[in-house]
């Protein structure tokens, strides 16, 4: 009886271990949540917000709110070991989850440099570093491909002009990661040297830019003879020859997550719809000469980003991406 | 307010009617030319009639924005000084008396139940019976409160204000996305002309509204001497102030319908022109609605051009200045209608 007991006794601790090893994880961002599943844990993810519905297993998991503002009582019940975030609504929020003993993360979005660093981040708090190199070494080769493809003798980059909001004009600048889509995509966008992320522009902007393409990748199918009859507007180039496109999947394009090369590949194909550039694999990019290594700080378990660490073979597949991105940089002369 | 009113009509009776021709004739084509020559570069405003090149579509997007400004300005100073008058309060506003909130629910609503999509006359209609509603609730509100009635006029306006955008945020936060960025301007208001034959729908009414409540000016005057002494001045008080406030609202639903909430054009104007041009009705409407739109006009000129190409919304800067306007009127109202 004794020994029964104690077996039984055992047992249950021993499941109990068992469940405590399980990683709990609630992602509030639905570019995290595909990156999550992408990198083979969907398993381990408990909480999304209703954003989230990327991939189909997605939408199996419990809802704690809305994008970037999840309710603290639903998120607390789920018991989450790590929460991770691309952006809140209430940045006061973040002492509220930490009080309670969870890991915290807010993954930097800004440009595609960022991906690499979410993607090095995830690996090494779901133990997945493998897998995450992989990512990166994947996601860089793409980019690399498309940054080829633009550095050919002859390219001209069709001017581009993206609508994320139509009433009042929205649009993305430098500081915004769909500015870096579109350039790795062929185009040049006309806000790209203003130094903002998403802002109202001056409708005196767009018309004197005169973009060749535009894009409004939210607007519903049928809109773009409302965007070619906008007073004023019959002289754009790309409204002159009919290249207004609408009602794409804006979530290969909004999201910076595992889908971006093919929200590049997207944006490719509408941009380059008419002056295709074929592609020429002789061709090869230039040496990097410069790479913001100065980014990354040594530390005695390998290398620190901000206040992440990585260990050294995760900081040489970012390493190795960031190059690529030097090399498309100074290829186009930025 | 209401001694300081009757002062300055009786004070300021001879100042000519010609002011207006003046103000019609040569101020506002000047400023009006001005603002369409302002932008991200300055424009030679004759070149609109020129042959076709990119000023010319510069030129005439501009001065399709800046004839929505005129309307909107002309139609929210209008009403102004129209509930100003009726409600006998100098702080009444479409947009503090949550006027304007509910015209943009009501025009939410259509946006959101898919009714806009049938005709462009669905959202001045629905943003009018918005704001028609919410200009009852607060009489209703306010009835009963004998001689605070005034005070809580105001007082239930901010309330049916605040319940307005609650509702807003509400839909916002329930509708889909395409749906949601519809309504979300509507809280910020934006001068960017959309649709013209809205904007010539609002245009008419706006001056039609304008002349009915110039034709009836004088029963403004002698309501703003309250509904007893009107009466005994021979008019139906009831019959007047619904006719007043029912054609200020209409103004100030149409003018949301164009533009979304823009705060505090309708407390500027009527005071400062009252100062020049006396309390006396019917030639405060015409004026009122010459200056509004040439304020509105300016406003919206420095929002579009300060920060260029970034565009501030306009409703920013007529806060800013109707912000502390609102402040002074109210410490000035203690001194002189005691």
């Amino acid at each position: 009886m004794l020994l029964k007991s104690i077996v039984f006794f055992l047992f249950l601790f021993a499941s109990f271990a068992e469940a405590e090893d399980a990683l709990r994880v609630v992602s509030l961002s639905p570019c995290l949540t595909e990156l999550v599943f992408h990198l083979g844990k969907g398993n381990l993810l408990v909480g999304r917000t209703s954003a989230c519905d990327y991939p189909e297993d997605a939408k199996k998991v419990e809802v704690v709110g809305g994008f970037g503002k999840p309710s603290l009582e639903k998120l607390l019940t789920l018991k989450p070991d790590v929460v991770i975030a691309s952006a809140l609504a209430d940045p006061a929020l973040v002492s509220s989850i930490k009080r309670f003993g969870i890991d915290f993360h807010l993954l930097p979005t800004k440009s595609i440099e960022d991906y690499y660093v979410s993607v090095a981040t995830l690996g090494k708090i779901l133990h997945c570093e493998k897998k995450a190199f992989a990512e990166i070494a994947r996601v860089g080769k793409g980019l690399r491909r498309f940054a080829k493809l633009n550095a050919e003798k002859g390219f001209k980059r069709p001017s581009v002009y993206l609508e994320i909001w139509d009433r009042p004009y929205m649009t993305v600048g430098k500081k915004s990661f769909i500015n870096d889509l579109i350039t790795y995509a062929g185009g040049e966008n006309i806000a790209g040297k203003l130094n903002q992320a998403y802002f109202n522009c001056s409708v005196e902007l767009i018309i004197t830019s005169d973009p060749e393409v535009i894009i409004c990748p939210a607007m519903k199918t049928g809109r773009e003879a409302d965007v070619e009859s906008r007073r004023g507007w019959k002289r754009i180039s790309a409204v002159r020859e009919h290249r207004v496109y609408v009602d794409l999947n804006d979530d290969l394009i909004y999201r910076l997550g595992p889908r971006i090369l093919e929200g590049v590949e997207l944006l490719r194909s509408l941009i380059m719809n008419k002056t295709a550039a074929t592609p020429s694999p002789s061709v090869d990019v230039e040496n990097p000469t410069a790479v913001p290594s100065a980014m990354f700080r040594h530390c005695s378990n390998g290398f620190q980003y901000g206040r992440e660490t990585f260990s050294s073979k995760v900081y040489l597949g970012i390493h190795r991406s960031l190059q690529d991105i030097c090399s498309l940089r100074i290829s186009d002369g930025c | 307010m209401v001694v300081d009113g009757a002062a300055l009509l009786f004070m300021k009776e001879n100042i000519k009617t010609y002011w207006i021709l003046v103000l019609a004739l040569i101020a506002l084509p000047a400023l009006f030319a001005l603002c369409v020559s302002a932008g991200g570069t300055l424009l030679n405003p004759l070149e609109l009639f020129g042959g076709e090149s990119i000023s010319r579509d510069l030129l005439e997007q501009r001065f399709f924005r800046v004839l929505t400004a005129f309307t909107v300005g002309g139609a929210l100073a209008v009403s102004g000084v129209a509930y100003q008058s009726v409600l006998r309060n100098p702080l009444a506003e479409p947009f503090i008396l949550g006027i304007s909130g509910g015209a943009s629910v009501g025009a939410a609503i259509a946006i959101g139940t898919g009714l806009a999509a049938f005709s462009c006359a669905v959202i001045p209609l629905s943003s009018f019976c918005g704001a028609l509603l919410v200009l009852t609730l607060v009489m209703i509100l306010a009835k009963g409160a004998g001689d605070e009635y005034s005070t809580n006029v105001m007082l239930s306006g901010v309330v049916a204000g605040s319940v307005c955008s609650s509702a807003l945020m509400f839909m916002i936060s329930v509708m889909d996305v395409e749906t949601l960025h519809s309504v979300t301007w509507w809280m910020l208001g934006s001068l960017q002309p959309e649709n013209s034959e809205l904007l010539y729908l609002v245009l008419c009414l706006s001056v039609l509204g304008t002349a009915l409540l110039f034709v009836f000016g004088r029963d403004a005057d002698m309501l703003s001497f309250g509904e007893e002494t009107a009466f005994h001045f021979g008019i139906s008080p009831k019959t007047s102030a619904l006719i007043i406030l029912g054609t200020a609202s209409l103004l100030t639903a149409s003018a949301v319908t164009l533009s979304g909430i823009i705060g505090f054009v309708g407390l500027v104007v009527p005071h400062t022109l009252r100062r020049f041009f006396g309390a006396g009705h019917r030639r405060l409407f015409p004026i009122s609605f010459l200056a509004g739109g040439m304020f509105l006009m300016l406003c919206d000129t420095f929002a579009r051009t300060a920060l260029y190409p970034r565009e501030i919304p306009v409703g920013v800067i007529t806060a800013a200045l109707g912000g502390p306007f609102f402040i002074w009127l109210i410490n000035r109202k203690g001194t002189v209608s005691r």
